[in-house]
């Protein structure tokens, strides 16, 4: 069993390990083409009901953070296109009735699939709800493609179910 | 009492299954993160557990954390030390996913890299707790078959040249 000497050599072994990772990483986040900041930055909001509220009709460069009642909105009068950017997998359970699927990475590797689209579309791109930033990575992935009409429905799929609107279940879009 | 336990964990063989699955797991995981830092990040950031700006550094190192432990606990080097690093880090991820529970959140796992949209719930606790229950058995009972560091206690053994560990 454990006895105390053992448990000092073990700390010391696992302070090794934790040394080795620890260098590891920070070279490894050198060279990687995929390496990201030190620090994180929190991301700027602009949320439609903010100061920029009439941005929300004009055409805006940035992507707009909308409630569920603007979204619901642009949903009934059915101008908007609607973007899951959740996992496929997701998208098949249940999505925003009409939404296509489109996750992020699909957008890297398969570009042309929003290519064919007017550039002043309207987009809503939501995900899960709160705790999920894709959709803003997304709106701002779009917005630096051109595209000008973004909306980030924030609240997403939770708020969507919460409320019981229409949902759909199964495969569409991309695939 | 020591020989009777010792004879009770005869079961070499399962703590060598144990000590590789759970190597291979943690391997697994580390690359799994290393691949996608920004989506584990967001992944981190999710939780709303730690300040945002220590965010990216646990992101860029912790996966490596458990790629060097699990490669480690897979050679069967520092069986001790790694198992007790796992142990350390199953009880702050357990610890997570029990609070995220908790608060009702709605967030992806992040538990094996982002490429698989598992959330945390249940699931992810239960796991937790079998690779914690795997890790504290490694810490207490080392010595399994094929490692590096019991093929170093028999070589030293042979030669009468160390009597002094307290493993064996």
């Amino acid at each position: 069993m454990a006895d105390r000497p053992t448990l000092k050599r073990s700390l010391r072994e696992a302070g090794l390990i934790v040394l080795f990772g620890v260098i590891l990483g920070f070279v490894y986040n050198v060279v990687s083409p995929r390496r990201i900041d030190l620090v994180r930055k929190e991301r700027p909001f602009a949320w439609s009901t903010d100061a920029s509220r009439h941005s929300t009709r004009s055409d805006s460069p940035r992507p707009i953070f909308i409630s569920i009642d603007e979204a619901l909105k642009i949903f009934r009068q059915g101008n908007g296109l609607f973007i899951d950017v959740r996992h496929e997998d997701e998208f098949n359970e249940g999505h925003i009735k009409g939404a296509i699927s489109l996750p992020l990475r699909t957008l890297e590797t398969n570009p042309t699939l929003i290519q064919g689209l007017a550039k002043d579309t309207l987009i809503v791109a939501y995900c899960s709800g709160e705790q999920c930033a894709l959709s803003i990575d997304l709106g701002e992935k779009l917005a630096s493609m051109g595209f000008t009409n973004v909306k980030v429905f924030f609240s997403g799929w939770l708020e969507w179910q919460k409320r019981n609107l229409p949902i759909e279940i199964g495969t569409k879009g991309n695939s | 009492m020591n020989k009777s336990v010792e004879a009770a964990i005869s079961y070499r063989f399962l703590l060598l299954a144990v000590r590789l699955v759970l190597g291979f797991l943690f391997v697994f995981a580390g690359v799994e993160k290393i691949a996608q830092p920004e989506e584990f990040a967001q992944a981190i950031t999710n939780y709303h557990l730690l300040p945002i700006i220590t965010v990216n550094v646990f992101a860029i190192l912790l996966p490596w954390i458990e790629l060097v432990a699990g490669l480690f606990l897979m050679l069967g080097l520092f069986t001790r030390g790694s198992s007790l690093l796992l142990v350390f880090l199953l009880c702050l991820f357990t610890l997570a996913a029990a609070t995220s529970i908790a608060r009702g959140l709605d967030i992806s796992c992040g538990c094996f890299g982002t490429a698989s949209a598992r959330k945390v719930g249940w699931s992810a606790l239960g796991e937790d707790f079998i690779m914690l229950g795997g890790s504290l058995l490694l810490y207490f009972f080392p010595n399994t078959p094929v490692s590096i560091e019991t093929y170093v206690h028999r070589s030293q053994s042979d030669s009468g040249a160390n009597s002094g560990t307290s493993n064996n």
